[in-house]
């Protein structure tokens, strides 16, 4: 990368510090909406409402997919993209 | 001539490097972004808010990808069709269908790029920006190869 080398590095730390971020605050998040979902499972066990309790189920393990998926799935196509980054054509 | 001509194109073609580096990491954290858009819907029962961060995620993703594959085969194409003149002139000829080639490249790579912040977060203005700085550069290029072989033989060098 040449003279931009300095450049290239300084914003891809603070994208790397971003990422961080963001994988921890989603986490966080995730972590919230399970508990949320759990309360809600358990309160609708408590009073017998079936419908409470499967919405809550349906909703953690849709939690859990979502944040799953984009654990495993981001990464890949971040490689991806790198894979294909074209040298210039010129 | 040829070896200023050639420390620009060294220069441009860093840039390019650059420019596509930051497009990919701006690609990833715009999918990350879209991420958190889809866990916030799911949690708060907004299929509108699923849906809109799915596609665009895969929207980011997807323009990131095809810039990649055809911002260079359009360059590509665009320099090898430059007819660079002729004569004493064809050296210049040459050395600026190369820079203007650069340029162009850069140019269409800058446009893509912002198109990808923009679908980023969520706006909608910035692939038709891009798609138009696109189709504004392959026009130039071709009016250039165009001008630079009419301008030979008006001054006669031809």
């Amino acid at each position: 990368m040449g003279i931009f080398q300095v450049v290239y590095d300084n914003i891809a730390n603070i994208a790397r510090d971003a990422w961080g971020f963001m994988v921890g605050l989603l986490i966080i998040v995730a972590m919230l909406g399970g508990l949320y979902y759990a309360l809600q499972g358990g309160a609708g066990m408590a009073f017998g409402g079936s419908k409470m309790a499967a919405y809550a189920i349906i909703g953690i393990v849709g939690l859990v997919v979502v944040v799953l998926i984009a654990f495993l799935m981001l990464p890949e196509l971040g490689t991806l993209l790198q894979n294909n980054t074209p040298k210039a054509p010129f | 001539m040829t070896a200023a001509g050639e420390i620009l194109l060294g220069i441009f073609r860093q840039a390019w490097t650059l420019i596509a580096g930051l497009l990919v990491l701006v690609a990833i954290l715009g999918g990350l972004a879209q991420v958190f858009k889809i866990t916030g819907g799911v949690l708060l029962s907004s299929n509108i808010w699923v849906s809109q961060a799915v596609s665009g995620m895969l929207g980011v993703i997807l323009i990131a990808l095809i810039a990649f594959l055809s911002v260079p085969a359009i360059a590509h194409a665009a320099l090898v069709s430059s007819a660079t003149g002729c004569g004493p002139i064809a050296e210049i000829g040459q050395l600026a269908g190369m820079l203007i080639g650069g340029i162009g490249s850069l140019r269409m790579l800058k446009g893509t790029f912002l198109a990808v912040v923009s679908t980023s977060i969520s706006g909608s203005g910035g692939v038709s920006n891009a798609l138009i700085e696109i189709a504004e550069t392959i026009f130039g290029m071709l009016l250039i190869t165009v001008a630079a072989p009419v301008a030979a033989a008006f001054f006669g060098a031809c």
